[in-house]
């Protein structure tokens, strides 16, 4: 439930008073977060009245209170902007100084929205504010409003600027021009024309910072709703034989913000740009995660998930990195899964299989995932299917239910003479690592199998029981045990080792460098306020619990830690060890 | 008080092999002379020893025992087939009728020996059948667990001999065999008192014996045999220390020493039988067996453990082959179809791949333990496979671990070490933690030996591209390891440095060679002297020296024999080691 803070003083004398003490700021802050949404508009109108009446002076206290202005202080600040019959000097400086008291050196958001209201009631104001940008007295990043200011009070004059810019302006006026651009919804013919044409000589241009803006216009207007598809394919057509890193950004990002269908056409051009993208292109990778996430499910998304599977084979990216395209695939309940896996498997590519392995360990589930495969279509050679069968044991080691699954598909739909090696490795190390998970997974599956995989599965059981018969018959001999002095030594050094698990946990966490760690000394919750949007923060509890996850520990990793290092290296590598 | 620890002994031993085995001596302590003692397999009329000995009266007489282990039951008296009873009447019948000329003017006892008690409900069963058959000339005599245990305390264990802190050292390892540590810990403390002690050799061996004997029955019975086990080997290197200087001097029918030390080692083969024969290696075989019977959840107990045994089976496997018809002074190929060495060696044969850790040692003194398990298998002819792949996929794995930063064999070979190791990825560490190594000279000579010259090659490539850093090794005695080896002092002998596998072993094998020429102090010592090499292995075993070298030429020359010299470079003599640290 919401709960407000009692309102400060807002009255004129209150503001003037605040402002002779420095604290006008945090008066704008305790106002809004105790005022409704209507009584905040009320307040900033009357900030501006009084700043009139010269009660107050705002420009003196952006430029005299120290530190970043918050959020509250800035939308108060810029409705005001908005509101008061400024001068360009007077919004100039106050660009300046909230740029200077900002944590990073930018331009605050809130100044965006400020200038290009306060620029859009005068021409005047948007040429001095070009002007300015010009000589190098505000901030560059404020065009982009200047322009959309200049759009909305003369739109032929500063189209005609725009397109200009794009063609024959600085790198900056240039990608100004091309955000703008993309933003203007030319339905006259002269207009698109003048657009058209200035894209076309900006992609024909030499330099590499042009055709990007002209390029992401361009894919903007064609992508936008209701366009003709064709102006999108072009422009990729355009830019086929020179795409380079930043195209590659430019056409992720616009394709994962298109939620609409692609057409075939659209699609096959995306992807060839696209299947260039390399190593180390962060913001190119996440834009095609999110761009083909939600493309991947179905029929229609194989050509979607052959980037996917391109981007995880060549080592671009891994599933970590691609997590909103594996978050679908996980959830589609269509098959795309088991499509994917296969695909992935019978491929045989390292880095496929340990995607394989960090995809099917992604469910917070406590029951590992098991997977009913069928690898016919692939025709794989006996050899194929033991080497992606020990590629899979070696990376899934800690996933031996999940493991144990894909190599009984193997067994039962992949080539049929390998049946004997898949049945040697299921016993060692699956089996017999892992005494309980992967027996009952092949009890369970046994009666769904071919007569042929039952006699496996069965000989199996019998293996294990006989295995696991002559090491609980023989029980611990005491003799071979370690020494009471070497049991406590071992207790001390695992004591050590927990304290500095520990001690180290909030280092090694890059997560915790942001989150501020308090120590809760009694109850089961605790009580915090939580903001929620732009309205009043709301008391929460929040209960607290313990995060646990458990893997299951290879039996074989304790009795030979170097074996079973050394057999999964070698089954890594697809041979048998 | 020492007396019920005694009198436990007592009731706990069993009839054959060990109640019959201990009578005589106790008889022999006493002064008596033992005219017969038990033999497997041989029908004894009821007698199992005959001694002839001063009664408590005074006048010598013919002791004639027959024994049952613990307590008598009305089975044993009448029920069995070999009961109580019936022997007494064979006795009276057969033997007592068939005595030597010598023994035929002396009056007979007849000893009813029990390690534990008659009960009451038996009195009147015996007392009546005693007062029945005694004559002028035949007496009978019941000694109890309590007479034995008083027997020994006014005998081997009389106070001069073991005096009041001996018994409480003894009486605190017995009691706690199950906790082997502090039971070894006491016994050890034990050993060194009594062989700093007054009496002469024998006799201090023969209390040595004697405890053994106690700490022996006393771990069985708490179902731990660690620490007997660890006894024997003490007792066993002691008394040689003790013994050798006689046995060098044994001469015509008093052959005490011999028979002394020939006891002590039927003992400790005994306690390896229980442990090892019985409990460990009908599983060996068996696929990851003995590592889960380790009980421990972490692979450094299982490794050491696994090494640790591995050495301790295949000592017991030496000994035996010691102990064939036709050995020397080395270990030599044995032949023989069905003597227990060759049935130890092929249950040892299967415990790597059974036990794979035994692929890796952690430790770079488990070479000890490893070159004792190759020398029994290179000396069985059948099991010499086994011990070429156990070379092969060791020098791998270790060469493998190394390369990674894995688990390679560490010179540190403390448990607190091992636990960390390898704390650290980096090369300066790997350079401190294995700066030197016995263990891959190891293989490589073994590997020579087996004529393995792909290993040979890999170690000789490994160690001049990766370990170049690392000393190879070898440990060979030198005159101060005489008086101080049997003795458990580890501070003597010689490193062989520097060593050098190059591409095919040949330089290897020169060096050692060419040591075991020069080295005097070898072919002088008392084990090497007397033709008892088991005592140097078993040295070398207890106290984490490596094998010497010579105790695999023999073998080497049956197996590889040396090339013919060129020119006029001996073969032995044209290549050395860098250097020799003592």
């Amino acid at each position: 439930m919401a709960r407000r803070r009692e309102p400060p003083d807002i009255s004129p004398g209150a503001l003037s008073s605040a402002a002779d003490d420095g604290t006008l700021e945090t008066l704008f802050r305790d106002a809004l977060l105790a005022l409704d949404d209507d009584a905040g508009r009320l307040f900033k109108a009357s900030v501006a009245d009084a700043h009139r009446a010269g009660l107050i002076d705002l420009a003196a206290t952006a430029t005299g209170t120290p530190g970043p202005v918050d959020h509250f202080a800035g939308t108060v600040y810029g409705a005001a902007i908005e509101a008061l019959e400024l001068d360009a000097t007077t919004v100039i400086g106050l660009a300046n100084a909230f740029t200077a008291r900002s944590r990073d050196g930018t331009v605050p958001y809130f100044m965006f929205d400020a200038v290009a209201g306060w620029a859009a009631r005068d021409e005047r104001r948007v040429n001095a504010m070009l002007q300015a940008m010009g000589d190098g007295d505000v901030p560059a990043s404020l065009r982009i409003a200047t322009l959309q200011a200049g759009l909305r009070v003369d739109r032929a004059r500063y189209l005609a600027l725009v397109t200009t810019m794009l063609v024959t302006g600085d790198a900056a006026e240039a990608d100004a021009a091309g955000f703008v651009i993309g933003t203007v919804s030319t339905a006259e013919e002269t207009e698109m024309s003048i657009v058209s044409d200035a894209i076309s000589a900006a992609l024909s241009a030499g330099d590499s910072a042009r055709r990007a803006s002209a390029f992401e216009a361009a894919l903007t207007i064609g992508l936008r709703e209701g366009s003709d598809p064709a102006g999108a394919e072009a422009v990729l057509d355009a830019v086929a034989d020179q795409a380079d890193a930043r195209l590659r950004r430019i056409a992720a990002t616009r394709m994962s913000m298109t939620r609409d269908a692609i057409s075939d056409g659209l699609r096959r051009r995306f992807l060839a740009l696209l299947g260039g993208v390399e190593e180390g292109e962060a913001d190119t990778i996440e834009a095609v995660n999110m761009a083909i996430a939600e493309r991947l499910r179905g029929v229609e998304g194989e050509p979607y998930r052959d980037l996917l599977k391109h981007i995880l084979a060549s080592g671009i990216a891994d599933i970590e990195t691609m997590d909103d395209s594996a978050h679908q695939i996980l959830t589609a309940n269509d098959g795309s899964l088991e499509a994917v896996v296969e695909d992935w498997i019978a491929d045989g590519a390292d880095r496929l299989i340990d995607a394989v392995r960090d995809i099917t360990s992604i469910p917070a589930s406590k029951k590992e995932m098991t997977l009913e495969l069928d690898f016919g279509r692939f025709e794989l050679s006996a050899e194929q299917t033991l080497a992606s069968a020990r590629k899979v044991v070696s990376s899934l080691t800690i996933q031996p239910v999940t493991a144990t699954s894909i190599i009984l598909s193997l067994m039962r739909t992949g080539q049929a003479h390998a049946g004997d090696g898949l049945e040697t490795l299921l016993f060692n190390p699956m089996l017999i690592s892992y005494w309980e998970g992967p027996k009952e997974y092949l009890e369970s599956a046994s009666p769904s199998q071919p007569s042929i995989v039952q006699e496996r599965i069965s000989r199996l059981l019998s293996s294990l029981a006989d295995y696991e018969g002559a090491v609980r018959s023989t029980g611990v001999i005491p003799e071979l045990g370690p020494t009471a002095r070497q049991s406590f030594l071992r207790q001390l050094y695992r004591a050590e080792a927990q304290r500095k698990v520990r001690e180290d946990m909030p280092k090694r966490s890059g997560i915790m460098d942001f989150i501020p760690i308090t120590r809760v000394l009694h109850g089961d919750s605790v009580v915090s306020e939580v903001f929620a949007g732009d309205g009043p923060p709301q008391r929460q509890e929040f209960l607290m619990g313990t995060v646990s996850h458990s893997i299951p520990l290879a039996r074989l990793d304790a009795i030979d830690p170097v074996g079973f290092w050394y057999q999964r290296i070698v089954l890594s590598m697809g041979k048998a060890p | 008080m020492i007396t019920p620890i005694i009198r436990e002994y007592f009731k706990g031993l069993k009839e054959q092999n060990e109640l019959d085995v201990v009578i005589p001596d106790l008889l022999t302590s006493m002064g008596f002379e033992v005219v017969r003692r038990p033999v497997s397999g041989n029908r004894q009329y009821g007698a199992d020893v005959i001694a002839v000995g001063t009664d408590a009266d005074g006048e010598q007489k013919l002791f004639v025992f027959s024994i049952k282990r613990g307590d008598l039951t009305r089975q044993e008296w009448a029920g069995a087939d070999q009961a109580l009873r019936q022997s007494l009447d064979e006795i009276k019948d057969v033997i007592l009728n068939n005595r030597a000329p010598e023994h035929q003017g002396l009056k007979v006892v007849i000893c009813i020996t029990l390690g534990g008690i008659v009960p009451e409900a038996m009195e009147p069963l015996i007392n009546g059948y005693m007062l029945s058959n005694r004559t002028d000339t035949l007496d009978y005599q019941v000694w109890t667990g309590d007479t034995l245990t008083r027997k020994i305390l006014d005998g081997a264990l009389r106070e001069e001999l073991f005096s009041g802190e001996l018994r409480s050292l003894l009486r605190k390892a017995a009691a706690t065999a199950d906790d082997p540590e502090r039971s070894i810990a006491h016994f050890e403390r034990l050993v060194a008192k009594i062989a700093q002690g007054k009496a002469d050799p024998v006799a201090k061996v023969r209390i040595l014996y004697l405890a053994l004997w106690i700490l022996f029955v006393w771990g069985r019975d708490a179902g731990n045999l660690e620490a007997p086990y660890q006894a024997s080997e003490i007792v066993t290197l002691r008394a040689w220390d003790l013994l050798y200087r006689q046995i060098e001097g044994d001469r015509g029918r008093r052959l005490d020493a011999s028979h002394s030390f020939h006891q002590v080692v039927s003992l400790h083969l005994q306690i390896w039988d229980e442990l090892y024969g019985k409990k460990v290696l009908p599983h060996a075989g068996k696929l990851h067996v003995l590592s889960f019977a380790v009980g421990s959840a972490d692979g450094l107990d299982i490794n050491l453990s696994m090494f640790e045994t591995a050495g301790r089976v295949a000592m017991g496997g030496l000994w035996q082959l010691w102990m064939e018809p036709g050995q020397g002074a080395a270990p030599q190929t044995s032949d023989l179809p069905n003597w227990p060495a060759r049935r130890i060696a092929q249950a040892l044969e299967r415990m790597p791949f059974a036990n794979p850790t035994l692929l890796t040692p952690f430790a770079d003194h488990h070479s000890t333990d490893l070159a004792l398990a190759l020398l029994l298998l290179c000396s069985v002819r059948d099991t010499r496979d086994a011990a070429r792949r156990w070379v092969r996929e060791a020098a791998q794995r270790i060469m493998l671990a190394y390369r990674h930063h894995g688990r390679y064999p560490a010179d540190d070979g403390s448990y607190g070490f091992l636990l960390r190791h390898p704390e650290s990825a980096t090369d300066e560490y790997r350079q401190e933690a294995m700066a030197a190594s016995v263990t891959m000279p190891l293989l490589a000579t073994v590997a020579y030996i087996l004529d393995d010259g792909d290993t040979i090659s890999a170690i000789g490539e490994f160690q001049q591209a990766e370990a170049s850093n690392c000393s190879f090794q070898a440990w060979v005695p030198n005159s101060r390891t005489e008086e101080k080896i049997w003795q458990g002092d580890p501070w003597q002998g010689s490193s062989i440095t520097g060593l050098k596998v190059g591409t095919n072993g040949s330089e290897l094998i020169a060096a050692q060679r060419a040591e075991a020429q020069a080295n005097p102090d070898y072919p002088a010592l008392s084990a090497i002297r007397l033709e008892h090499w088991p005592v140097l292995l078993l040295a070398c075993r207890r106290l984490r020296l490596p094998v010497p070298p010579q105790l695999w030429i023999e073998l080497m020359d049956e197996m590889r024999p040396p090339e013919p010299a060129k020119g006029n470079v001996e073969a032995a003599g044209g290549f050395r080691g860098e250097g020799k640290t003592t």
